[in-house]
């Protein structure tokens, strides 16, 4: 220890006099040269010249010599301070940055050429998890990163380092306890004192904070503009005091600009409509002065020239200084405008439809308040039009109508009438008749809608009514009129037939006398023939007896008529043909009627078919159903152009207008009898010649009426005419 | 003893013609223009037989046929009805004023003389 100590006493102290050392061995020199000189008995010498000449030239020397020892150790030790100076500020810089190393809250990790770690600071310690120890050696990369770290980031981050260059970048790290962290990593390449590579050295930041606040803005991004998209909403932002506009990228959408195009106001003013510009301008301009929020909707035209209706919305953000910007959104509300604009346009034309109909049009609200009525109602009550202001209930109405006696069925019991009109208007599905004390008579239609409106209408049938009361009038005349003179025409044939059917009895063996008689019978018996069609006629059309129908068999109806005419078709021996097997042919019928017609036409063919001949039945179930029986004879037909007068009243063939003995109303009847029945009678010609006459039926439906007899309930008088006669075409 | 018909008819040839008819096969007949004539006469005579037309002025002849039929004694005299009314209708409102036979007119003048044959066949058996 002694030595040492020594050493190092001997070192300051030349350190502290190193500047004084070349001065000594200078000194020291010129002394010892001085000394040299004296031992060499220097007086006795110098008393020739050549005699100095020596000492002087070794004095010299001697000098010379101790000025450059003591020159160069003075360099030398100059030199050694200044190094030593040099080496000193250099610790001192390296301790400093090896400090802040240390110290620092960033993570520093030090890497070998391969990556492996040869150092970590504190920082790096407590950010990962993992110790100095536990990190030698490692890759910062094996051990950090992880599955949910970016793989692009990690391959660049080997690229660079294979390369042996720097890299700068974000990357998400996982601590020893599996926390999961980004960090912002500064890789620098690590030289040493050579300027040879030999290693890196990272210096990482956590950014997870940043990381999250940006991933945060990126979704809150995301999600205002997926809902701005989908609900076609777009933002605005105006800046009041430097009157700069920005607009998101769905408000650019809906404009049909670039998005982030950034338009200025008058960009702005120019696709609206111009009657909304000024208004527009106004509010922007009033931001400042009202700061009040608006909403508006206004016609715009897109960059691309679309029509657009827009709804635009502003609310005032205020800073320390008051206010600061309008924000504000806007949706395309286009769609909405024209569905909107198509309803009210439907709404005026329905009221113009009703306004312009010509019955009566009313609506009521579910609480029985007038709605609307259209000024055909108005009119035709025009006696309570007064009340018939909009909000006014049904019953206000109706009392302001009965005051003026408007409802003739109402008079004298007006509060028992008002009781029962409400309670039909109330049940909301009403169809009744209506007497005005103008003598109108109203049809009232009223329904209810599934939402509770009253819908009514009122239809003026006054002249309908009194048009079918005349009918009716007339009908009734009609029918009594031929009642009467039907009546009054067979008392007094009772004369005619009576006196001359006694007249030929009592003309005894006078056989002009008989004919005499027997002429005026048969004028007699013609006449009451057709005073019994008449009759007929009448009382078919007389409505007032429905025909009694029961289950018939139209074929054996058939049959009893011609076992009835046998004598007829004997006498001009003809044969009837029925189709084989007779079929059977359930109707529904009034046999009586029925006969009468099968009679008829069988007449007419027992007249015109030639002596001799055929005369066929046809019957069938009909092609649509129901019963259908044909007769045909082989006689000369029916001319073509007759074929549809012949039901007519009244008409007579051409062929037999012969004096034959036709009513003319024959066939008449049988029409409105096969009508009666829901039935028809067809004529036609036969393929081959001859009339076809054709009947039908509908079926027999399968409850069972009760057989009806061939006994008429309106059976025309016994004295009725023979078969023959009966007949007409 | 010939048979008395007693016929009320307003109409003097209807009148005539069953007279006429009547007296051909030897009835005795009395004769009534109106209703209320008939009544008496009915009630005078006490024919075996009334005709009676429906329609006539004053009392018609419903309102004679009820009459007749509540009337003790003249109830037993048969009825016979003529009218130029034929309906089904007419006959049952004839049937019910309590006559025995409805003629229509115009009727066969043998239909009439069977008619009244055969009622006073049967009122005098008692049927």
């Amino acid at each position: 220890m002694t030595a040492p100590g020594t050493s190092d006493r001997l070192r300051s102290w030349l350190d502290r006099h190193r500047r004084r050392v070349p001065f000594a061995v200078l000194a020291g020199g010129v002394a010892l040269d001085l000394l040299a000189l004296g031992f060499t008995d220097l007086p006795g010498r110098l008393t020739t010249p050549v005699q100095l000449a020596g000492p002087a030239l070794f004095l010299a020397g001697g000098l010379l010599a101790s000025g450059l020892l003591a020159l160069l150790l003075h360099w030398q030790i100059h030199a050694r301070q200044r190094t030593e100076t040099l080496a000193h500020d250099l610790s001192a810089d390296v301790e400093l940055l090896a400090l802040v190393a240390r110290s620092t809250t960033n993570a520093v990790v030090v890497t070998d050429l391969r990556g492996r770690i040869t150092w970590i600071n504190a920082a790096c310690e407590q950010v990962t998890g993992y110790s100095l120890a536990e990190s030698l050696g490692r890759s910062p990369g094996a051990m950090l990163q992880c599955e949910a770290s970016d793989r692009t980031t990690r391959l660049r981050i080997r690229q660079a380092l294979d390369a042996g260059q720097p890299f700068r970048g974000d990357i998400l790290n996982r601590s020893k306890a599996g926390r999961l962290y980004w960090i912002n990593i500064d890789i620098q390449l690590l030289h040493d004192a050579q300027g040879r590579h030999i290693g890196f050295i990272g210096i990482n930041s956590d950014v997870t904070d940043r990381r999250q606040t940006e991933h945060a803005l990126r979704v809150s991004q995301a999600f205002l503009h997926n809902t701005g998209r989908i609900a076609g909403v777009g933002g605005w932002n105006y800046d009041l005091r430097n009157g700069s506009l920005q607009w998101t990228e769905q408000a650019c959408a809906i404009l049909e600009v670039a998005a982030g195009h950034q338009p200025t106001v008058a960009e702005c003013l120019d696709r609206c409509a111009p009657e909304f510009r000024q208004q527009l301008d106004q509010l922007l301009a009033q931001g400042l002065d009202t700061a009040s929020a608006w909403d508006l909707e206004l016609p715009v035209v897109t960059v691309r020239g679309q029509q657009r209706w827009l709804r635009v919305v502003a609310e005032v953000e205020y800073d320390d200084e008051g206010p600061a910007r309008l924000v504000g959104a806007l949706q395309d509300v286009t769609t909405r405008r024209l569905v909107e604009a198509e309803a009210h346009r439907n709404a005026e034309l329905l009221r113009g439809a009703i306004d312009t109909i010509d019955e009566a049009f009313v609506l009521y609200d579910p609480d029985d308040r007038l709605v609307f009525c259209n000024d055909k109602y108005r009119a035709i009550y025009h006696t309570s039009r007064e009340a018939m202001v909009p909000g006014a209930s049904f019953e206000s109405i109706l009392r302001c109508g009965l005051q003026h006696g408007q409802y003739r069925e109402a008079v004298g019991r007006e509060e028992a009438w008002l009781a029962e009109r409400l309670a039909q208007h109330r049940s909301g599905n009403t169809t009744l008749i209506q007497h005005l004390d103008d003598g109108r008579v109203l049809r009232i239609l009223e329904r209810r809608m599934p939402d509770g409106h009253l819908v009514g209408f009122r239809i003026d049938i006054t002249d309908l009514v009194r048009a079918t009361e005349a009918a009716e009038r007339a009908d009734r005349a009609k029918s009594e009129f031929i009642g009467t003179i039907s009546h009054e025409l067979r008392t007094p044939l009772q004369s005619v037939i009576g006196f001359s059917e006694l007249g030929q009895v009592f003309a005894g063996g006078q056989p002009q006398i008989q004919q005499m008689f027997q002429d005026i019978l048969s004028g007699g018996q013609r006449m009451l023939t057709l005073v019994n069609a008449l009759l007929d006629v009448s009382k078919i059309d007389g409505r007032g007896e429905a025909l009694a129908l029961g289950h018939a068999d139209l074929v054996a109806l058939a049959a009893e008529v011609v076992h009835e005419l046998a004598p007829l078709l004997d006498a001009r021996q003809l044969q009837v043909q029925w189709p084989q097997p007779r079929p059977v042919l359930p109707v529904r019928a009034n046999a009586f009627r029925v006969q009468q017609v099968v009679r008829n036409v069988l007449a007419n063919a027992i007249r015109f078919a030639p002596p001799g001949s055929c005369i066929e039945i046809q019957a069938r179930t009909g092609h649509e159903g129901g019963a259908w029986l044909a007769v045909r004879d082989h006689g000369p037909g029916i001319p073509n152009d007759e074929l549809d007068t012949i039901f007519e009243a009244f008409v007579q063939s051409s062929r037999t207008r012969d004096g034959s003995g036709g009513t003319g109303l024959g066939l008449t009847i049988c029409r409105k009898i096969m009508r009666a029945h829901g039935g028809r009678i067809e004529a036609a010609n036969a393929d081959g010649g001859g009339a076809l006459i054709s009947l039908w039926l509908p079926a027999a439906p399968e409850s069972g009426l009760p057989a009806v007899a061939a006994v008429p309930a309106d059976a025309a008088p016994p004295a009725s005419a023979t078969p023959i006669q009966a007949a007409s075409t | 003893m010939a048979h008395k018909v007693l016929t009320i008819e307003d109409q003097p040839d209807i009148r005539r013609l069953i007279r006429m008819t009547l007296e051909f096969k030897g009835f005795e007949v009395i004769e009534a223009g109106d209703g209320r004539t008939g009544l008496d006469l009915a009630r005078q005579a006490q024919p075996d037989l009334i005709l009676l037309d429906v329609m006539m002025p004053g009392m018609d002849g419903l309102t004679v046929g009820k009459t007749l039929a509540q009337d003790p004694v003249l109830c037993r005299i048969p009825v016979v009805m003529l009218s130029a009314l034929g309906t089904a209708a007419d006959k049952s409102a004839g049937m019910a004023a309590g006559v025995q036979a409805y003629l229509v007119k115009p009727f066969s003048p043998w239909e009439l003389l069977e008619k009244v044959g055969q009622l006073i066949a049967s009122a005098r058996t008692g049927a």
